[in-house]
């Protein structure tokens, strides 16, 4: 009932362009310093960063154009003075709101306890190993993984629902399937993401801590030997489906303002401060990112691109153009396709 | 059975929703459920706003649908009944 309903909203969603889903990001400032992050200053120009009002005038402007889902990220939302105000106002308005956080201001019974009592849905904890020491190697924070497990704890305690976004890196892959079974054990929805993205300047420092080939195989094998239901397979797409569902089915705005495709795609469509959401969402700019199809990839091998992940924000930021695979995505789904004819035949 | 039409209702906080082209998506996060309103229940969740009587609701219906008083009430009653049942109201008074 509830995957019908919301089948269809999403569907409606995407046709008709409405914004179902805003990422916002409150704050690009952090209390870790993870080895992976595609942000490259943990700061927000005092100039720009947007006051209360500021957001709660986006709030409503969303909430007129059709948006469900807030989800409050950052740097680390927790650190933005209107963290609780904001969800708050979101709930009050109707809207689901969750977070994206590295769990560390969430370090109290009462913190959790403020968060659920003005209203806030779904806390996804970054948590990149079950292993204290790789955990804190990453985000650079000793400590930080105890810390993280304790948040973890109460939100559940508080019946807070809690999923976990995790990476496939060199560094944590060793311990990844642990991970499976303790969110597994714990009723938490849990994500690996292999894609490791440049930093918001170019600075490709982040994407050495991608997984080689060989720990790309490894992973994909051993997570469908696991689990039938996660064995890799072509997606049933054709060339004239859209891309993805930038600036239809949801969007993003930054600490400043700049109403965004996506939270993928940092190219500014309009300031929401100068502008009101629906004159920038139905401009020229937004058109442009709301249209490519898969036609328009410059990618003719389209057996490979049915195992394929391709996101224009993360090759415009990579290779400089939105409509080429960049080499790591392709080597993704050349494992991917690669895994999946070997479970085929076998 | 609805205790009054004097009773004034508002939608709990602890349901997400949305209303898209004249239909309305409220989001149960404690069972993971969905429930769809069409385009007069959109209507009437609208006008539960912690203002209205159940009364003025149904005068405002009976001034914009096209649809008898008799018609109204039994459907009306059922519709109100089963958003306090499912717990996505709240009384006010």
């Amino acid at each position: 009932m509830h995957s019908e309903i919301f089948k269809k909203i999403v569907a409606k969603s995407i046709t008709k362009s409405i914004p179902l889903q805003a990422s916002l990001e409150l704050t690009y400032r952090c209390n870790e310093r993870c080895s992976h992050c595609y942000v490259e200053k943990f700061w927000d120009d005092p100039s720009k960063i947007l006051s209360k009002k500021d957001w709660i005038k986006i709030l409503y402007e969303l909430r007129e154009a059709g948006t469900l889902y807030l989800i409050l990220m950052g740097g680390e939302p927790t650190l933005s003075p209107y963290f609780f105000d904001i969800i708050k106002k979101g709930t009050e308005l109707g809207f689901h709101v969750s977070i994206i956080s590295n769990g560390l201001k969430i370090n109290s019974y009462e913190y959790a306890k403020k968060m659920k009592n003005v209203g806030l849905k779904l806390v996804t904890f970054s948590l990149y190993s079950l292993d204290e020491s790789i955990h804190d190697k990453i985000t650079r924070v000793p400590g930080s993984h105890k810390k993280l497990l304790n948040s973890i704890d109460f939100c559940k305690s508080l019946n807070i629902d809690v999923s976990i976004n995790s990476l496939l890196t060199e560094a944590n892959a060793i311990g990844l399937f642990d991970l499976y079974n303790w969110a597994s054990d714990n009723g938490f929805e849990l994500k690996i993401d292999p894609n490791i993205t440049p930093k918001l300047n170019g600075d490709m420092s982040p994407t050495l801590y991608r997984a080689s080939k060989e720990t790309l195989l490894w992973f994909f094998r051993e997570r469908s030997r696991r689990w039938e239901n996660s064995i890799p397979s072509p997606s049933l797409e054709t060339t004239n489906d859209y891309i993805c569902n930038a600036a239809k089915g949801k969007c993003a705005v930054n600490p400043y303002g700049d109403l965004l495709p996506c939270i993928e795609i940092r190219q500014s469509m309009g300031n929401l401060i100068q502008k009101h959401f629906h004159e920038i969402w139905n401009s020229k700019d937004a058109q442009k990112w709301r249209t490519p199809r898969i036609s328009q990839l410059k990618e003719n091998d389209m057996n490979l691109y049915q195992f394929c992940e391709h996101c224009p924000g993360m090759a415009k930021n990579e290779i400089d153009d939105p409509f080429k695979i960049t080499p790591y995505t392709k080597l993704i789904a050349e494992v991917k396709k690669q895994v999946y004819e070997e479970f085929k035949s076998s | 059975m609805l205790e009054s039409y004097e009773t004034i209702f508002k939608k709990s906080k602890n349901n997400p929703w949305q209303t898209i082209d004249f239909e309305t998506i409220i989001i149960d996060p404690t069972n993971k459920y969905s429930f769809e309103l069409n385009e007069l229940g959109s209507f009437i969740w609208g006008q539960l706003n912690g203002k209205n009587t159940l009364n003025q609701i149904i005068i405002t219906i009976l001034a914009d649908y096209d649809c008898t008083p008799d018609q109204l009430t039994t459907d009306f009653n059922s519709f109100i009944e089963k958003l306090i049942e499912n717990n996505l109201v709240e009384k006010v008074s």
